[in-house]
């Protein structure tokens, strides 16, 4: 454990394992607070404090993605920073060699308020080279197009997947179209009255369309994934060459759904590679953040 | 001097106070943000204003000049060597929504006790000659528009065709190349960027207009396109490149459309002073 002395450092503590007795606790991670935006308005969006945290230490080398919990943040005049009970945040993913990007978001201090007093929580890192059940290789990817990817690794974890082919992802999407287009017209009359007149109707009907349709353009050499992962264990699915990850040039999800997309027809070796958040990848850093400067 | 003062003082009751008769033109504050940043990065206090009184309606462009602004610790708000706004345009149907550029008052400050300046406004229909019109103009491409009311105001206004475009931009891009040349690194690093977003931004579509606008007391507004009946044809937003000004549009126009120019002429340009107080911070 190393310390710093001024105001904002990073506490790792050493009695983390006693109050965390069955997470792995980070030995060298340090906390300090980066850029500070506080962004104060009279108008109704986009107001609230936003501190960058940067994260150092010998942790972050197998760190492939990271995310922070608060506990605690007051400002100098003992205003409660944090906002109302949310869900837990996701995990941010590294950006090439660097450590992961990450910001917390609360509420404005008072505007005479000069420093926040203190921001505490905990850091956590997801280190997979920590744990060898943390990552799951599916290989022969193109012999296991429309039908479930049969790994007792994955079963384990209660994570279900699927690989769906281009040509019947697009048969699938073409039929929920036609379906939506239906629904959609029998309830036009409906919507021409909520919405006033039948120009807005209209618009709002090719919003819904379009939006529906968004992820339904797919092509020959993408990637498609239909996944049930109810404990939300997974952190990310990769496509891997023998020289390691093959970049995409775009991915979308939503929900269960993760189409990632290739320009090029990949390599016959080319294996799935999930990242689960096992309980031995996850390291526990706490930290402590005192007398923050307000801009 | 002491009459312009007089003069400033009685205006800014007119405008701001006005006790019964609503004036013409004048400004309320809207929303206010004050975005603070510890590397002072897009920092700044932004204050919206809104225009009011009767003519607010017929506004197509205005713009506000701050003279002073001070927040109630005695800070002084104006950003040193700022160029002036550009004038907002309408969006839909309302009249423009003018933003004020300010420096950061003081974190214990409360309000801004004083924000002064002009507002300039634009109102066409207070002068015919503030509208220059080319009627069936796709087929009058490369010969300047012959309207007395550009000749009026300075202005030389060209509609040209793709091929001239492409000849001017070539020796426009020769003579940027020689400049940065000569300006060493710094100059060879501007060019790439302005290529760079002429490059993301500067694509030209088959139904786009080409204007090229020589205007050097900076007159013209904006231009429009109408079709016969007199209804404008919404464009899919513009760009200005150089001398030249692309309209985008999705279709092609109708060969019976007509461009609209509109001037900014002393009599339909319209300047008021403004003066606020004790504007709350959030």
């Amino acid at each position: 454990m190393r310390r710093r002395s001024g105001p904002q450092f990073v506490l790792a503590f050493a009695f983390a394992p006693l109050l965390l007795s069955r997470a792995v606790s980070g030995q060298d991670l340090r906390v300090s607070a980066g850029t500070i935006e506080d962004r104060r308005t009279t108008g109704k969006f986009f107001g609230g404090l936003e501190i960058e945290l940067k994260l150092t230490g010998d942790d972050l080398a197998d760190a492939r993605a990271a995310r922070v919990t608060l506990t605690k943040a007051l400002d100098e005049s003992g205003r409660d920073l944090l906002r109302e009970k949310k869900e837990d945040e996701d995990f941010r993913k590294s950006s090439g060699s660097g450590a992961p990007d990450l910001k917390i978001s609360l509420k404005n201090p008072a505007r005479e308020a000069s420093a926040i007093k203190e921001i505490s929580g905990e850091v956590q890192l997801f280190a997979p080279s920590r744990d060898p059940a943390a990552t799951i290789l599916i290989d022969r990817i193109t012999s296991r197009m429309d039908k479930p990817i049969d790994s007792p690794a994955l079963k384990s974890q209660q994570i279900a997947a699927r690989l769906v082919s281009p040509n019947v992802y697009r048969a699938q999407a073409k039929k929920r179209d036609a379906e939506l287009e239906a629904e959609m017209q029998k309830h036009k009359e409906e919507m021409k009255k909520e919405a006033g007149d039948d120009k807005t109707a209209e618009a709002l009907m090719a919003l819904v369309k379009g939006f529906a349709g968004m992820m339904n353009d797919v092509g020959d050499n993408d990637v498609i994934l239909q996944m049930e992962d109810p404990q939300g264990k997974l952190l990310d699915v990769e496509v891997v060459g023998k020289s390691g990850v093959i970049d995409t040039r775009g991915s979308m999800s939503s929900g269960g759904l993760k189409i990632l997309q290739y320009s090029e027809k990949l390599p016959p070796d080319a294996k799935l590679r999930f990242l689960v958040k096992t309980k031995n990848a996850l390291l526990h850093a706490p930290f402590s953040l005192t007398n923050v400067p307000l801009p | 001097m002491l009459l312009a003062v007089l003069g400033l003082a009685t205006a800014q009751l007119l405008v701001a106070a006005a006790p019964s008769k609503s004036p013409a033109i004048g400004v309320t504050p809207g929303d206010v943000t004050d975005r603070r940043r510890n590397d002072n990065t897009f920092a700044g206090l932004e204050v919206e204003l809104k225009l009011t009184g009767e003519a607010a309606g017929g506004a197509r462009g205005a713009r506000a000049l701050v003279e002073k602004a001070v927040d109630d610790t005695g800070r002084n708000l104006v950003k040193e060597g700022g160029r002036p706004a550009d004038f907002e345009k309408p969006s839909g149907q309302g009249s423009p929504v003018l933003k004020l550029d300010l420096r950061n008052p003081a974190r214990r400050a409360k309000s801004v006790r004083e924000i002064s300046g002009s507002i300039e406004v634009f109102l066409p229909e207070r002068d015919p000659a503030a509208v220059a019109s080319a009627e069936r103009f796709l087929s009058g491409m490369d010969r300047p528009i012959g309207a007395p009311a550009l000749k009026a105001a300075q202005t030389e206004v060209t509609v040209v065709s793709r091929k001239t475009y492409d000849a001017e931009k070539k020796k426009d891009d020769e003579r940027k190349k020689k400049e940065s040349e000569s300006a060493g690194i710094a100059g060879a690093m501007v060019s790439a960027f302005s290529g760079l977003f002429e490059g993301l931004f500067g694509d030209i579509g088959e139904n786009d207009v080409l204007v090229r606008v020589t205007d050097p007391g900076k007159k013209v507004f904006g231009v429009e396109v109408f079709d016969a009946a007199g209804k404008r044809i919404d464009d899919s937003g513009s760009m200005k490149v150089g001398e030249f000004w692309i309209v985008k549009f999705t279709e092609k126009l109708p060969a019976d459309a007509s461009l609209r120019i509109y001037l900014m002429t002393p009599k339909a340009l319209v300047t008021a002073p403004f003066s606020l107080k004790d504007v709350a911070l959030p």
